[in-house]
């Protein structure tokens, strides 16, 4: 009986691992990253500020990255479910994609509100978190994406430098949980650490703000997704 | 008295190969019948008939078509079989633990 469970748990991980498919996205998001650098060029040479010369090219750059990028990505998950012959289900993350994207869009109404929240990250992370223990729940289907879309639109309002990495990084955290791959989710976890290291720290604050310096935002997320799309690719 | 743990153990999810198929179904959203005969070492004839009486009892659903010309069977695990493959797990995971406990 034993014997039997153990093959039985064999089975289950031999599944997970011919599942596995995140060194694309991980891939894709981090080149994605590093590609957006020069778009941070600084409104001027020498100002101090945080504004980038272009801002709506950078908006609309990262906008089409993250539809592209999670579009190729379900596309991705589809193929290989095709030529391996076990396939993963892509909905939640095509839902995550969308609360991402919709995030800045709901953010605007938050504009209006009587009242600013004393830590709008704080209130974000809180309600993801609330929305993360409603999925583990299965709570009612429309409190957990309603809870995950006020949760990310806040937090990247809060945000708003790092709003694209938010985005991204919702999608990562779905798809490591329809992974089960414990090397995704440790990956996408210090993918989370790093975006809050990120957050408190970039863009560097330097006497005269260069491309390099507004840029560095981009780093830390983006030299951890390419790292870990990289293990995966390493992984197969 | 508590019932005994083989109590619980259902007949059509029992047999090994039967429940090898529903763990491997149940870990995606669906698995390929070619994936399923290399991964239990079965013949398509002896799969074919270990998913029909899945299927008879409503635990996998059978979805056929195409990849290009290729013609593909795709297995899926339904609530039901979910339900019934994870009751079949803790009976016999009762049993192991029943036995372990009456080892002196």
């Amino acid at each position: 009986m034993a014997d039997l469970l153990g093959d039985l748990a064999d089975l289950r991980r031999r599944a997970r691992e011919d599942r596995h498919a995140y060194a694309f996205p991980l891939l894709f998001f981090g080149v994605a990253s590093f590609l957006a650098l020069p778009l941070y060029a600084p409104a001027e040479p020498s100002a101090r500020g945080l504004d980038v010369r272009h801002p709506a090219l950078l908006d609309l750059y990262w906008s089409v990255v993250l539809v592209v990028g999670g579009l190729a990505t379900v596309w991705w998950y589809r193929r290989r479910g095709a030529r391996v012959g076990i396939e993963t289900s892509t909905r939640g993350y095509l839902g995550a994609l969308a609360i991402g994207l919709g995030g800045p869009v709901v953010g605007v109404a938050l504009d209006h509100l009587p009242f600013r929240f004393h830590s709008g990250t704080g209130v974000g992370l809180i309600v993801l978190a609330a929305a993360t223990v409603l999925w583990h729940r299965q709570a009612p289907r429309a409190v957990t994406p309603v809870a995950a879309v006020l949760g990310t639109a806040v937090l990247q309002h809060d945000q708003p430098v790092i709003a694209q990495f938010i985005a991204i990084g919702l999608g990562l955290v779905v798809l490591a949980a329809l992974e089960r791959s414990t090397r995704f989710t440790t990956i996408t976890a210090a993918y989370l650490v790093v975006l809050c290291v990120s957050a408190a720290f970039t863009p560097l604050a330097v006497p005269v703000a260069t491309t390099w310096s507004m840029g560095s935002v981009v780093v830390l997320p983006g030299s951890v997704l390419l790292l870990g799309g990289l293990a995966g690719l390493r992984r197969g | 008295m508590a019932e005994h743990p083989t109590a619980a153990l259902d007949d059509v999810v029992h047999q090994k190969h039967r429940l090898g198929i529903l763990t491997v179904a149940a870990e995606a959203k669906r698995v390929e019948f070619g994936y399923l005969r290399s991964t239990l070492e079965l013949t398509a004839g002896n799969l074919s008939r270990h998913i029909a009486v899945l299927e008879q009892a409503g635990l996998v659903a059978v979805e056929k078509g195409y990849d290009g010309r290729r013609p593909r069977t795709w297995v899926a695990v339904t609530p039901a079989g979910r339900a019934a493959l994870a009751a079949e797990m803790a009976a016999l995971r009762a049993l192991v633990e029943r036995h372990v406990a009456s080892q002196p």
